[in-house]
């Protein structure tokens, strides 16, 4: 009888921690760069069979999330192995479906690596490999990824999901948060300073759901959460 | 008709030919997640801009580029920020319907950028702007640099079912309009003494859990230079020793 009641008082006293509800998406990384279609079976952007591929820069990252030193290192992203399955249409806008691609996040040093070199007509000699070269620091499965397209100006935008699976820095995002996605503003013509043979300079980011805060409480309240 | 090839040749020699091509193009300005847009007449449950909606971004610069790459907007202690105000919509939002998928097209017009340096970093969004934060600890410092931009088109993917956003972007237009008017930085985004137009694009995101309170979007947008090479004089046997070998 004495064992139950400190079992009881310790139930009223003891604090634990529950989750809260789900907070905002959080921010991870910002990239820019540029899209081109590798293979390109059928000229235009986006026919059903063409991969779409993406290279540039990381420009920031959630340091509470990854750990960059931007002063030494060159962050280079990469999108591939993403092919246009189907397409559909809202005049004057195409949508794209793609298959199931990979996401990865590149650490190089300014010092003893190569600079990223976009180059002309990718692939090229210097690109992708120039992206692609020092620590693959971030890496994930990409899925669901659609691009919407304005025919009339050739801008668009897309979004997709990515799991986080590889890199150095992959064990940094709590496990609740490797489900994440992306997305991104397309744009061409004047200004962007598309080098030839790219289509769009991509502007956009990787996100992943919120942080789950815990909150002290205790055995009595949790009891009543599952009182009627 | 010898001395006229003559005479012809000798004015070809002399003549001063200005040289001009547009070159310095792309990124100068750059901004990721901290930059927020509200509007006076978005409708979020029908995700529609009425006609007259006015729309304001706020946001903090993350990356200068090119002729601006020298400075560091990272530095500690001091902040690039910007506010742009003024865009509005005379038709409102106009939607392109598919099958699965839709895109809810709004254009605007009439908009200004003032872009601002300032020490201490005391840019805070708050919520439900305008508010006692927004816009003024964001034209706060020093003028760096202000601008008109006369156009702005949002693009913005929805799904049928739901009305949830899928994506989007954001493009004042090309051939790039947006006009440099003022700011301690205005020489450096000029060639020949004229300020060199630009472009406002990006990723437009209006995803809720990625909106603050009170805000409509989430703008991961950048400005893009397309300056003319400064033009340069030189005589016509000068361009044409460049093709001899």
């Amino acid at each position: 009888m004495r064992m139950r009641n400190h079992f009881v008082l310790m139930a009223l006293a003891v604090a634990m921690m529950l989750p809260a509800h789900a907070r905002a998406d959080q921010f991870l990384a910002d990239f820019r760069g540029f899209d081109y279609e590798d293979p390109n079976n059928t000229p235009g952007f986006g026919n059903v069979g063409d991969g779409y591929n993406s290279l540039g820069f990381v420009t920031e990252v959630n340091p509470a999330l990854l750990t960059a030193d931007f002063s030494n290192n060159e962050y280079t992203y990469q999108f591939k192995d993403l092919t246009a399955l189907a397409t559909d249409s809202a005049p004057p806008y195409l949508f794209v479906f793609y298959s199931n691609g990979r996401f990865r996040i590149f650490e190089d040093p300014k010092t003893s690596g190569t600079a990223a070199d976009y180059g002309v007509n990718p692939p090229n000699a210097t690109a992708p490999p120039t992206f692609t070269d020092g620590t693959l620091m971030l890496g994930g499965a990409v899925s669901n990824f659609v691009l919407t397209l304005d025919l009339t100006n050739n801008n668009g935008s897309f979004n997709g999901d990515i799991t986080f699976d590889e890199g150095t820095q992959q064990g940094s995002i709590p496990p609740a948060q490797l489900n994440g996605w992306t997305f991104a503003g397309l744009t061409s013509g004047g200004g962007t300073g598309t080098p030839t043979g790219y289509t769009h300079q991509v502007d956009g980011e990787i996100r992943v759901p919120g942080a789950t805060p815990a909150y002290g409480t205790s055995w009595g309240k949790v009891k009543n959460l599952y009182r009627h | 008709m010898t001395r006229r090839l003559l005479r012809l040749a000798l004015t070809a020699a002399l003549v001063v030919v200005p040289v001009s091509a547009f070159a310095q193009t792309g990124t100068v300005i750059d901004w990721g997640p901290d930059c927020y847009a509200w509007e006076t007449g978005y409708n979020p449950v029908t995700h529609i801009s009425a006609p007259g909606s006015q729309m304001s971004i706020v946001g903090i610069v993350n990356q200068f580029v090119g002729p601006l790459g020298s400075i560091n907007p990272n530095t500690p202690g001091t902040e690039y920020t910007f506010y742009i105000s003024g865009f509005t919509t005379a038709a409102g939002t106009a939607i392109s319907a598919g099958g699965t998928l839709s895109v809810y097209t709004t254009n605007y017009s009439g908009g200004t950028i003032t872009i601002w340096q300032n020490s201490p970093r005391n840019a805070a969004f708050g919520t439900n702007p305008p508010n006692g934060t927004v816009p003024s600890t964001f034209t706060d410092g020093t003028l760096f640099l202000s601008g008109t931009i006369p156009s702005l088109k949002v693009a913005v993917t929805r799904f049928n079912s739901n009305g949830n956003w899928l994506s989007g972007n954001a493009d004042s237009g090309d051939p790039p309009n947006g006009t440099w008017t003022g700011g301690s930085a205005l020489e450096s985004v000029s060639a020949g003494g004229h300020p060199c137009p630009w472009r406002l694009t990006g990723g437009w995101d209006m995803k809720p859990s990625d909106v603050l309170a009170g805000y409509t979007t989430q703008f991961d947008g950048k400005i893009d230079l397309n300056c003319p090479t400064a033009a340069t004089s030189s005589t016509w046997g000068a361009i044409k020793s460049q093709y001899r070998d």
